[in-house]
């Protein structure tokens, strides 16, 4: 089994065991901080603040840099970008009809920075919380928004049932492949079109399966007194404990830092 | 009030032809009777098995029970309450539970627990009452052990308990399994259908069992065959056993045993035609020698 | 002619946490011609070896696990052909149909042979015919089909590229017992007419002592035993320990034997047992 982009790894750490709300807030707001921040200490103490909380949800550190190696594309993309087209004043070199400034060197590391201070902050959500978590921290957080007619718990139930079924599609597909190889389907001509046409055995019995699937478990659903979100009690339930206060100040000295560090008084 | 499903005169029709019937030549669009002039009786506690072939309109008869669908004509009562009645259709849906055929297409929750708790969030039962119901409910269904697994972990059989927890947490008096033992293996059928036995006697829930696996009903109160959106016949195992006839006519197979004795009553031989399982032909075998009746092999004894 | 597996050992996930042998040292061959019926509790690892009998699941290059179909090393580069010759039928194979209607889903497998029009049109035609669709429903949406008429179309995907040896991973599963009689009926026929070798699994004891000449019986990843139904069946108490069973018939006369061991307990059919049943009853209980 691949360990993919910020797949859940089960623990017990003060991260896991906060609220999917704690830590979706965490996530924004880390987010937005970590856009507003642009000078080097003002890096320094986010990196600080993030391998801190790295630390504390004791997610191996491999898996942070993992997830890293998987947009190393981008990080790459975007210095090239930075480095060529970025106009400054003291002209380092010139590299065919670019000009290299010291201004877009520095410009370029920033963003670097901040891409993978991004990533790693943001990961720790995903690797802490069970989707299941997630879908009803956002069920939670969008419940204001019923008010206005947005459909939140009928959202969130989808999310919930997809999940669910994610393990059975991928055995599902995993089936068709076989048995459509097995009639002599061949998955890998090198044309473009016949590599296209030759999925088509494979999705359409896989949407006509999703299809069956969806109108027996509505009916299932049905015959248990499914009636969506009014008057359902919830068997799981989300509560704040001394963890999601741990993770509030944690988040709030964060904030303190950059606004002390944007009113100017840090400013080199 | 001791007659707890009743179906008087019941029809149903299909207005499209996609179903699953075995009726090739019917033109499309027309209305298919699926059921037609079914009436019959369950009584409270009662085990009762339905047994058909593929499309003989068996399951139709398992989703009028629980108002999925509501009949064309006649009436189906559960409970003394018309299933017809749109105000009472989560009364009778909470008090008539569904076991379905496809272990997969029937969980809901992420864990074995969750996917219990699914039809209490339905009523709306107090999270309190939902944990200790989910427990007393897992006991029944022997998977403590499982409480917290991922139903994509768990065996076919597990799962269909799984089922029947979520349904039984519901506190129904009635539990049917449209054939859901069909997709198991014979371990998971054999779990689930001592299962059902069980909470027939222990909890006195009635049971109706939809299958056409012949050896699975041999323990019901009554069998009751349908073929072609008709009630061929109902009655006792024993009786219904001893009609190779209208099982043959049903596409159906008697368990080996009992094919034998139904042979050799074909070939002539006066011995007992309603022999059900292995223990009652041992004994029936045994009374046959011991009378002498049954001595073409003997020569060998010393 | 045969399918020959050699030394095949296989693990499932490698190098993870999830690590689980599959099978161990399966040394195995299948002649043209046989009608093998292949029993073992689910997860014993029938479904893996059967994936081997056509290359979809190949033997690790570093371990000595070797193929033959044919004679021939099954190998990356000659699977796709050799592949031609076993067709292989899936748990629930109606839920791989994807064409508009069934003869274009059955002609699927032979769009790579390149036949003519007229060659085409025989090879389908016969594959349905074999499988007991009529022509009339050639031309119809699969999706009009009965549960049963959806499996048998299926099959016929699979048969109409008429192959040697035909694997069929649990047929009849959730069938009911006319649907069942159909797919077995026209498995021996195939067998018998055209001389195809059908490996078979089940979980249905007396379906396999009915119709096979040779029974493999899989226990933890290995073949535990390997002979004739009468031999396989005569081992009820081996069976048992394994979580397996004989047939309910052979169970009958087990116990019967038991007690009165004048009574043959070599009883494997319906049929053998009424025959036994009626030499016993010959001295006695006749009209």
């Amino acid at each position: 089994m691949k360990v993919s982009f910020g797949q859940y790894v089960p623990g017990n750490s003060i991260f896991h065991r906060a609220d999917p709300r704690t830590k979706i807030l965490w996530t924004v707001t880390m987010m937005v901080l970590l856009l507003l921040v642009d000078s080097f200490v003002g890096y320094a103490v986010a990196a600080v603040f993030v391998v801190a909380a790295i630390i504390i949800s004791r997610i191996n550190i491999k898996l942070i840099l993992k997830s890293l190696r998987t947009i190393t594309f981008l990080i790459i993309f975007t210095m090239i970008l930075n480095l060529l087209f970025y106009n400054g004043q003291t002209l380092l070199f010139k590299f065919w009809i670019f000009d290299v400034y010291l201004e877009g060197v520095l410009f370029s590391l920033k963003m670097i920075i901040r891409i993978i201070l991004l990533i790693s902050a943001t990961s720790l959500l995903t690797f802490t919380t069970t989707s299941v978590m997630l879908t009803d921290g956002l069920e939670k957080l969008m419940k204001p928004l019923t008010y206005i007619g947005f459909p939140a718990h009928d959202i969130s139930m989808m999310m919930s049932i997809a999940l669910r079924f994610i393990p059975t599609f991928s055995e599902e597909t995993d089936r068709i492949i076989k048995a459509q190889s097995a009639r002599g389907a061949d998955f890998d001509s090198p044309k473009f079109i016949e590599k296209v046409k030759s999925f088509i055995p494979i999705l359409i019995p896989l949407f006509i399966g999703a299809f069956r699937r969806a109108e027996e478990l509505a009916t299932a659903m049905e015959a248990k007194c499914y009636r969506g979100g009014n008057s359902r009690t919830r068997f799981r339930v989300l509560k704040f404990s001394s963890a999601d206060l741990f993770i509030l100040i944690f988040t709030l000295l964060f904030l303190a830092f950059v606004i002390f560090e944007k009113s100017g008084w840090l400013a080199i | 009030m001791n007659d707890f499903i009743k179906f008087e005169n019941v029809y149903y029709s299909y207005d499209d032809t996609s179903d699953d019937e075995d009726n090739s030549e019917v033109s499309v669009s027309v209305p298919h009777m699926a059921l037609e002039n079914v009436s019959f009786t369950v009584k409270k506690g009662e085990f009762i098995a339905i047994a058909g072939r593929n499309g003989s309109g068996k399951s139709t008869i398992a989703r009028l029970m629980n108002a999925l669908l509501d009949p064309s004509e006649g009436v189906v009562f559960v409970d003394g309450i018309d299933t017809s009645d749109d105000e009472k259709i989560w009364e009778i849906r909470s008090n008539v539970g569904m076991v379905f055929q496809n272990p997969d297409n029937q969980i809901v929750g992420m864990s074995v627990e969750e996917d219990i708790a699914f039809g209490l969030e339905n009523l709306g039962v107090p999270r309190d009452e939902m944990i200790s119901k989910i427990d007393e409910c897992l006991k029944i269904v022997k998977l403590e052990a499982e409480r917290k697994t991922e139903p994509h972990l768990l065996s076919g059989g597990q799962k269909q308990r799984v089922a029947i927890a979520g349904v039984l947490a519901m506190r129904p008096s009635c539990i049917v399994l449209d054939e859901a033992t069909a997709m198991l293996d014979p371990d998971g059928r054999r779990e689930v259908i001592s299962t059902i036995h069980k909470l027939n006697k222990e909890n006195g829930i009635t049971i109706i069992l939809i299958t056409h696996h012949m050896d699975e009903i041999v323990h019901a109160d009554k069998v009751m065959i349908i073929n072609e959106g008709h009630l061929l016949c109902e009655g006792t195992p024993k009786e219904i056993f001893a009609r190779k006839d209208l099982i043959d006519r049903a596409g159906l197979e008697l368990p080996q045993t009992a094919r034998m004795f139904a042979e050799l009553n074909e070939c002539g031989f006066e011995i007992d035609k309603n022999i059900l399982t292995v223990d009652e032909a041992f004994e029936y075998i045994g009374n046959l020698i011991s009378s002498g009746r049954m001595n073409g092999g003997n020569e060998n004894v010393d | 002619m045969s399918i020959k597996l050699e030394n095949i050992n296989c693990t499932y996930m490698p190098k993870t946490p999830f690590e689980k042998a599959a099978l161990y040292d399966i040394n195995i061959e299948i002649e043209k011609g046989e009608f093998v019926g292949i029993i073992g509790h689910t997860g014993s690892g029938k479904s893996t070896l059967l994936q081997h009998f056509n290359g979809l699941i190949m033997p690790d290059k570093k371990s000595t696990g070797k193929v033959y179909i044919d004679g021939e090393l099954l190998t990356k580069k000659n699977v796709r052909d050799l592949r031609k010759k076993v067709g292989y039928v899936f748990q629930y194979p109606e839920y791989q149909l994807f064409e508009e209607t069934v003869y274009k889903d059955i002609a699927f497998g032979l769009k790579k042979l390149k036949l003519s029009e007229q060659e085409e049109y025989e090879a389908i035609h016969n594959a349905a015919e074999i499988v007991g669709i009529s022509d009339d429903l050639l031309e119809r949406s699969v999706y009009d089909l009965s549960g049963g008429q959806k499996r048998r179309v299926a099959i016929a995907g699979v048969i109409v590229m008429n192959p040697d040896y035909l694997i069929l991973d649990e047929p009849a599963a959730g069938l009911d017992p006319a649907g069942k009689d159909e797919i077995l009926t026209f498995a021996k026929r195939l067998r018998d007419e055209r001389g195809t070798a059908v490996v078979l699994v089940s979980h249905s004891m007396e379906d396999i002592a009915q119709i096979s000449d040779r029974v493999i019986v899989m226990n933890e990843g290995r073949i535990v035993m390997d002979g004739k139904p009468s031999y396989v069946f005569a081992q009820k108490k081996e069976l048992n320990d394994i979580g397996l069973s004989v047939p309910e018939i052979t169970s009958l006369f087990c116990r019967l034997n038991e007690q009165y061991p004048w009574i043959s307990k070599e009883v494997y059919t319906v049929q053998d047992a009424v025959n036994v049943m009626k030499k016993l009853l010959s001295g006695g209980a006749v009209k």
